[in-house]
């Protein structure tokens, strides 16, 4: 399918567009975290407001797969530029198995700890209102 | 006028870098709280090894395999059996330790 000159130059200009209103938001939000509009003090601490080493670990999984998975991106497309042939490196890279079992086992053992925590508070709870009643 | 993927590539990198490094300098300066990381959330919130081993194990999972990519951007590398063990088994610890704790001490007879 071959695309007008015109068509090119709009599809440019949307994009353009949209990497700017997203540039706008990605802004917006670092600039409201750093000078404190977006509150990130408890970002680690439970309900109890100690900080939590499962939500901790969570966090930097996170980040170290969020900057893997850039770092691939970018790589493929800079491979893609510059190859004559684009049989295999079409799409978004493939996330192995392994790294899901990670972030699985990560996100898994941050729920599970969350739900020994509810129910060790509800426990408290109970022992409390019973404690009330006596 | 900056090419289109250029462009995005370095409005994603310094989104992310940007976030990383506000989110480890609040880490740092004490305004994210981390009181109470190391320590056990049950009966006496005494220092907890099994959230050390888990912390040092997270690091160092997380740190061999951002320096794996570093090393070979081009793809996702394979995460080793041997990690995956020591990782689930880290976390299976720190898990049994924790439903450990939680249960209520037994009434000693008198």
């Amino acid at each position: 399918m071959t695309t007008t000159p015109y068509l090119q130059f709009l599809e440019l200009l949307v994009g353009y567009l949209v990497c700017g209103i997203v540039a706008l938001f990605a802004l917006l939000v670092i600039w409201k975290i750093a000078n404190g509009t977006i509150d990130l003090t408890h970002l680690l601490a439970d309900d109890d407001g100690w900080a939590s080493t499962s939500r901790f670990q969570l966090i930097i999984f996170i980040f170290v797969v969020a900057l893997s998975f850039f770092l691939v991106v970018v790589s493929n497309v800079k491979m893609r530029q510059n190859a004559t042939s684009l049989t295999d490196l079409t799409g978004l890279p493939d996330v192995p198995g392994g790294v899901l079992a990670l972030l699985g086992i990560s996100a898994s053992s941050y729920l599970v700890s969350r739900g020994i925590s509810a129910s060790t508070n509800g426990d408290n709870a109970d022992s409390s209102t019973k404690d009330e009643k006596k | 006028m900056p090419d289109l993927t250029e462009l995005i590539t370095w409005e994603v990198g310094f989104f992310l870098l940007a976030l990383f490094a506000i989110v480890a300098v609040q880490i740092l300066t004490g305004q994210i709280s981390t009181k109470g990381l190391l320590m056990k959330k049950e009966a006496d919130r005494s220092f907890s090894p099994e959230r050390v081993q888990l912390l040092l194990a997270t690091l160092a999972a997380a740190f061999a395999y951002l320096a794996q990519v570093l090393k070979d951007p081009t793809h996702f590398p394979q995460v080793s059996q041997n990690w995956l063990l020591l990782f689930g088994g880290s976390h299976a610890f720190y898990l049994g330790r924790r439903f450990y704790l939680r249960r209520p001490a037994q009434p000693k007879d008198s």
